[in-house]
């Protein structure tokens, strides 16, 4: 069972090279990991006995970076192909999105290989699946034996259902590519389907499960005061937490990087309905890190749907730093008088409070306090609805 | 049917983050990990050093899903704890659910008594949102791309070219 990751965008899938007994699937791996640059795997992790058959699995973390807007990653595994490691071969199939068969082409390897692929039924059973039900690819291994069975044969006597095949020389790296490349587009084409296949959320639902997350008892909370005035709503924080950010005003004056204050949880915040205006902002600001200019960062707030006091509003950043490294983050504010509450995000959380709207005025300052998931905050302002934004980079935190 | 995959909105991994990152703290411990059985590491928080948690996931996993397979073999449905200790680190697993299990790992400073019941508190409150998701029939974010796989593998072509 694949995870998808909808806060980090990042989707991860399990892949198992199954075979008999020194097929070469191990081979595949280590094929793998003397191809692929250090920066896009981990480290080939191997439970082999002395005679470097594999004991337990073999192991190797893909990661290819971004497609398509999700951070992609591969486990790779194998099992051991002897027979009465059977147990463990069950073990490691657990939560399998794709698997790549790999047959030895050796004339007296037929046999073994028919059992193998037998056993791989058998254990796909345990955990209720078939083999129609999950992604699979057959590779052809070790075509350069002198003894190799043709292809031909080998399709009739394996791949009765004429799922993907290629054939390969594990031991020189031949073919292993288009064999992750085939199993991986599988992988990834199903899973596709089945998101697409899925009934979506409406937004009410997202808000009634926004909702829900609200009381989803919490270890960790932060509080944001918004600079010039006393808190009024915070929201409840951690003892000892302290917002390590500061910012500049509108006006050009530098508040003071202001404690997190702890409130009791049970004081809810009072609410006060306040008119807030139609807005789409966009802009432009130098993104700043120990007093450099490093990069450029745009800052887009619209106004969504919601006439009433509680108006929500969409705000996207995307910052690039020395025209190399590029950043999106997105997230859904939900304003009212007294407080703003985050009902949707992507990446990063924002926690708002809006300073003046509560007294009737329109173009109040909203102070937005950012955190991302590692803990990594940055503090931004922006100011008159309608008018301008004013974006804050808070040293270096926001470029971690 | 089709195997649906585990689909953690934002909010998951934001309530996710917070019960590791408090686990953690309270604890003590260098490093808390939340696993599948299926050997992926669906969240984790850690302190300063940085340990490779693909690896251990991957490892950890095979562990639970040995100790599971032992457990068969005696009679017991389930052993629920699983525990290693060395002479500067300890590693104290307890299972969340029928799928997952949460992973600590503690050196000196922290004591087995308090890693085990902030652990057991922490699993709780994760299993809570686990059954929520499970219960989930819409898909709470955007699908993914129909090109995905045909961009993976001009990615793969990149990387193996590279």
């Amino acid at each position: 069972m694949a995870s998808i990751n909808y806060a980090f965008k990042e989707i991860s899938c399990k892949i198992v090279y199954y075979g008999p007994g020194v097929c070469g699937k191990t081979t595949n791996l280590q094929a793998i990991h003397a191809t692929v640059p250090p920066k896009f795997r981990g480290d080939l992790v191997s439970l082999a006995t002395e005679q470097d058959r594999t004991l337990f699995f073999d192991f190797l973390p893909l990661d290819l970076g971004e497609v398509r807007g999700f951070k992609t990653k591969f486990q790779l595994y194998t099992v051991p192909g002897q027979v009465y490691y059977n147990a463990t071969r069950q073990l490691v199939l657990r939560g399998v999105d794709g698997v790549v068969f790999v047959a030895d082409s050796a004339a007296d390897r037929m046999e073994d290989n028919r059992e193998s692929l037998a056993n791989l039924r058998e254990n796909l059973e345990s955990y209720g699946l078939n083999l129609d039900q999950i992604s699979w690819v057959i590779q052809f291994n070790k075509r350069d034996l002198p003894n190799a069975v043709p292809r031909d044969e080998m399709e009739a006597l394996l791949n009765p259902d004429h799922v993907p095949s290629m054939e390969s020389i594990a031991s020189k790296g031949i073919g292993v590519k288009e064999t992750l490349k085939a199993i991986a587009a599988l992988v990834l084409r199903r899973l596709s389907d089945i998101t697409e296949s899925a009934p979506a959320a409406s937004s009410l639902e997202r808000k009634a499960a926004a909702a829900a997350e609200q009381q989803v008892p919490r270890s960790q909370k932060v509080s944001l005061v918004a600079s010039g005035s006393e808190p009024r709503s915070p929201v409840p924080a951690p003892a000892g937490e302290t917002v390590a950010a500061a910012a500049s005003t509108p006006s050009g004056a530098p508040p003071p990087p202001r404690p997190a204050t702890a409130a009791a949880p049970s004081v809810a915040p009072a609410r006060t309905t306040v008119e807030l205006p139609d807005l789409h902002v966009m802009q432009k600001c130098d993104a700043r890190w120990r007093g450099f200019r490093v990069g450029t960062a745009v800052v887009e707030i619209t106004r969504r749907a919601g006439a009433d006091r509680r108006a929500s509003y969409a705000l996207a950043c995307q910052a690039t730093y020395l025209q190399l490294f590029r950043r999106m983050w997105k997230c859904m504010l939900q304003l009212s008088g007294e407080e703003t509450k985050v009902i949707d995000y992507h990446s990063v959380s924002f926690y708002a409070f809006q300073d003046v709207a509560a007294e009737g005025k329109k173009g109040g300052e909203v102070h937005v306090w950012i955190k991302n998931a590692f803990d990594k905050a940055c503090y931004v302002s922006f100011s008159g609805f309608g008018s301008t934004v004013q974006l804050t980079p808070a040293g270096r935190s926001w470029f971690e | 049917m089709a195997q649906m995959p585990l689909m953690l909105t934002t909010a998951d991994q934001k309530m996710l983050h917070e019960v590791l990152v408090d686990l953690l703290k309270k604890s003590a411990s260098r490093c808390v990990l939340l696993v599948d059985l299926s050997g992926r590491c669906l969240a984790h928080a850690q302190s300063k050093e940085k340990i490779d948690v693909d690896a251990l996931a991957a490892l950890l996993a095979g562990a639970f899903s040995s100790m599971r397979a032992l457990a068969t073999l005696v009679g017991e449905t389930e052993f629920s704890v699983l525990f290693h200790q060395g002479e500067h680190s300890r590693i104290h697993n307890i299972l969340v659910d029928e799928d997952r299990f949460l992973s600590v790992i503690s050196g000196q400073r922290s004591t087995m008594g308090k890693v085990r019941l902030c652990a057991e508190n922490a699993a709780e409150q994760i299993a809570a949102r686990f059954r929520a998701i499970a219960q989930r029939t819409t898909v709470a974010e955007s699908p993914l791309h129909a090109s995905m796989a045909k961009d993976t593998g001009k990615r793969l072509d990149e990387i193996f070219d590279s």
